[in-house]
């Protein structure tokens, strides 16, 4: 059934339009420069990046703060920039410590002048050998001084942007052996960048969707300004570096519709053999997004069915072998004829995440108003089932939707641990043995990891995605992670678990500081998963233990969401919860319940 | 002003954020115009290029009442404007 569109405005259903699938819109120079000129908050922490590139930063300078300004409107965006005509120089000159960031244009000029406009140098045919010999050398160079950065330094990188000059004698529209060549050693370059040092580069894909590569180039103002870019290239190509340097929270689950949306076809009308996501069967979007599904599943996203069906016949079709997403990728599903909205709330219950860390996706405009009427806070999209072009842009909304810079080990086992600890929820429920003997029979063991680990990003995550068993909500943008692993003061412990009924992975990170007999938690989030283990128990004996503190001191806020945190230290610590409440190592043993699990400690990097 | 004159200040406004409309509007030269610096004129010129896809002949406009000037080269190309109304 077709929703008239004002009623699917107003309900908030998002049909994805050519426009939102950049996520975007672009930004004019005049708005760039007028949200620059209004001023940070007095008190605003700075953000200091260095935009290191050869030609004069002018306009790409104004967008990327402009774009850093949006995403980080509390933050005081400061840019710095190097000397004109020297990108390696100003890298080999950098002093990391005075940064929080580095966004890196490299532009051929760069690689050698003689690939710029600005320079004459000569394009004969004799002298090709001796440029892309000369670009070799340049991205050793280039190589050498990016590895100087140190890990701890976010940096983004983009790859000449501009297309060459006509210098090869072939012709323009035949790729030059030297061309190539040049082209195959910028690759290896921006491979070894991106896996060695951690760089992240600009898409190059990306970029040619939003800035025509034609349209780039201003040869009036690169040779009177030394400045190549044309505001709309300069725009988008500040915009993708600010990206880059801000770390955007992933959403964690998706909720997909069956009929018409994972796969073609009414079960319940055409039976388990009838639905189809073949090419053969012209069902090829449909195989095409089960496929998805499957790749974001084997990366850690949590994916669940709503879906109005017999039950019987869904577990049936599930069954089938030629299903691009296994049954295990899926948990929960549910299947049954009440309002699709209550089965997302009992698939969030599943989750125990919020609604807004999720995406759900439908081929029915009234069942996604009707979601999205429930749930304001959840991404609620229409599954484009006879539109081409919108089926690709909804891939690309949600790839960037869940996006991760890294897959940890948790993500390979996050449906199965979530469908763990939901048995582990209904054993206890059905047992009627008391919970302190559940527990003792769940053979728990908690593994506390003692260090800070430069290159996992397992605890920065959690951290980032925590809200509702979370002390504060403090979170830390790139720098500021980076600064706390160098603070020696500053301790950091994350905390596995698993039992008889699976493994949980590392699901708790606690930061603090010892202060005399006291230590101080600054931070501390759990896993939702791992609740009514009183894994939370355990962790403030550890920290009473291993810092031998007679008090442990919270810098607890009452956050939206942190009911579960502020219930448990009420319990805990009593009487009203005022700012950094005090817990004394004899109220909590007089207070704790019976602890079950083995503990061991070990070092985070063994 | 109309919405003309108005989207022309907001790009003088935009380049020279130090400056009132009022000072724009009374500066008889461009490097009159307070905070007036050589980064600030190619941000105007820029901006006029990107509001108006025209770009402007600095001689022909420099030694100008910089606003009035800017208007009047503006309107004898015909004002391509992307929007008038900014």
């Amino acid at each position: 059934m077709e929703l008239p569109s004002a009623w699917a405005q107003f309900c908030n259903v998002q049909l994805l339009s050519k426009r939102e699938a950049g996520d975007r819109s672009r930004m004019n120079l005049i708005d760039a420069l007028e949200s620059l000129k209004a001023p940070a908050a007095v008190n605003a922490r700075p953000l200091r990046v260095f935009l290191a590139c050869g030609f004069t930063p002018l306009h790409l300078e104004t967008f990327l703060a402009a774009s850093l300004r949006n995403l980080y409107p509390e933050r005081r965006i400061e840019l710095h920039s190097g000397l004109f005509g020297d990108l390696i120089g100003n890298l080999e000159r950098l002093r990391p410590e005075e940064h929080d960031a580095l966004a890196v244009a490299i532009e051929w000029a760069d690689l050698d002048s003689r690939l710029g406009l600005r320079a004459l140098g000569g394009w004969q045919v004799e002298k090709l050998s001796d440029i892309v010999k000369s670009v070799d050398q340049s991205l050793e160079r280039l190589m050498s001084a990016l590895r100087e950065i140190p890990l701890s330094l976010p940096t983004c990188i983009s790859l000449p942007t501009l297309p060459l000059p006509p210098l090869f004698y072939n012709g323009t529209q035949h790729s030059s052996a030297y061309e190539l060549n040049i082209r195959r050693n910028l690759a290896s370059f921006a491979e070894k960048i991106s896996s060695e040092c951690q760089i992240k580069v600009v898409s190059g894909q990306r970029l040619d969707e939003e800035s025509p590569p034609g349209k780039r180039l201003d040869l009036r103002t690169e040779i009177t300004q030394g400045f190549p870019y044309k505001t709309l290239h300069a725009s988008v190509l500040g915009d993708l570096m600010a990206e880059l340097i801000f770390r955007r929270e992933p959403k964690k689950g998706l909720i997909t519709d069956l009929d018409d949306t994972l796969w073609a076809g009414i079960l319940g009308e055409v039976g388990v053999n009838g639905v189809h996501w073949h090419l053969q069967e012209r069902a090829q979007l449909h195989g095409l997004y089960q496929q998805f599904l499957a790749s974001l599943a084997s990366a850690g996203i949590l994916i669940a069915v709503a879906s109005k069906n017999d039950a019987t016949l869904v577990d049936k079709a599930f069954e089938r072998d030629d299903l691009l997403l296994s049954r295990t990728s899926v948990f929960p599903i549910e299947a049954h004829w009440r309002p699709k909205s209550e089965s997302v709330q009992d698939i969030l219950t599943k989750w125990n995440v919020l609604a807004d860390s999720v995406v759900f996706v439908d081929d029915s405009q009234m069942e996604v108003a009707e979601v999205q009427s429930a749930f304001p806070e959840l991404e609620c999209l229409v599954f484009p089932k006879e539109d081409y072009p919108g089926f690709l842009e909804l891939l690309s909304h949600l790839r960037n939707r869940f996006a991760k810079t890294a897959i940890s080990e948790e993500d390979a086992f996050r449906t199965q641990s979530i469908r763990n600890a939901d048995g582990f929820r209904e054993s206890a429920g059905r047992e009627r043995t008391s919970l302190d003997d559940f527990l003792q029979q769940a053979e728990g063991r908690l593994t506390f990891h003692w260090g800070k680990p430069l290159d996992d990003p397992r605890a920065f995550e959690l951290i980032h995605k925590t809200n509702q068993f979370n002390l504060n909500g403090k979170r830390y943008d790139d720098a500021e992670w980076a600064q706390f692993l160098k603070d020696s003061g500053k301790y950091l412990v994350t905390v596995s678990y698993e039992d008889k009924f699976g493994k949980l992975g590392r699901i708790a990170v606690m930061i603090g500081r010892a202060a005399a007999a006291k230590f101080v938690v600054e931070s501390w989030v759990m896993s939702c998963r791992a609740f009514s283990r009183r894994i939370e128990f355990h962790s403030l004996q550890y920290l009473f233990e291993r810092f031998g503190a007679d008090e442990l001191v919270f810098e607890l806020k009452s956050t939206s969401r942190n009911g579960p945190m502020m219930e448990f230290l009420q319990q805990l610590v009593g009487g009203s919860l005022e700012a950094n409440p005090q817990l004394s190592r004899s109220s909590f043993l007089r207070k704790a319940p019976k602890m079950p699990h083995h503990v061991e400690e070990m070092s985070a990097s063994g | 002003m109309d919405d003309r004159d108005d989207h022309l200040m907001r790009c003088f406004a935009s380049a020279f954020p130090s400056a009132t409309r009022d000072e724009i509007r009374a500066a008889k030269t461009f490097d009159a115009i307070p905070g007036w610096d050589s980064l600030r004129m190619v941000n105007l010129l820029a901006v006029l290029d990107d509001e108006f896809g025209i770009q402007i002949d600095l001689p022909e406009v420099l030694d100008l009442e910089p606003f009035d000037a800017v208007k009047r080269y503006l309107s004898e190309r015909g004002l391509p404007a992307k929007e008038l109304n900014g």
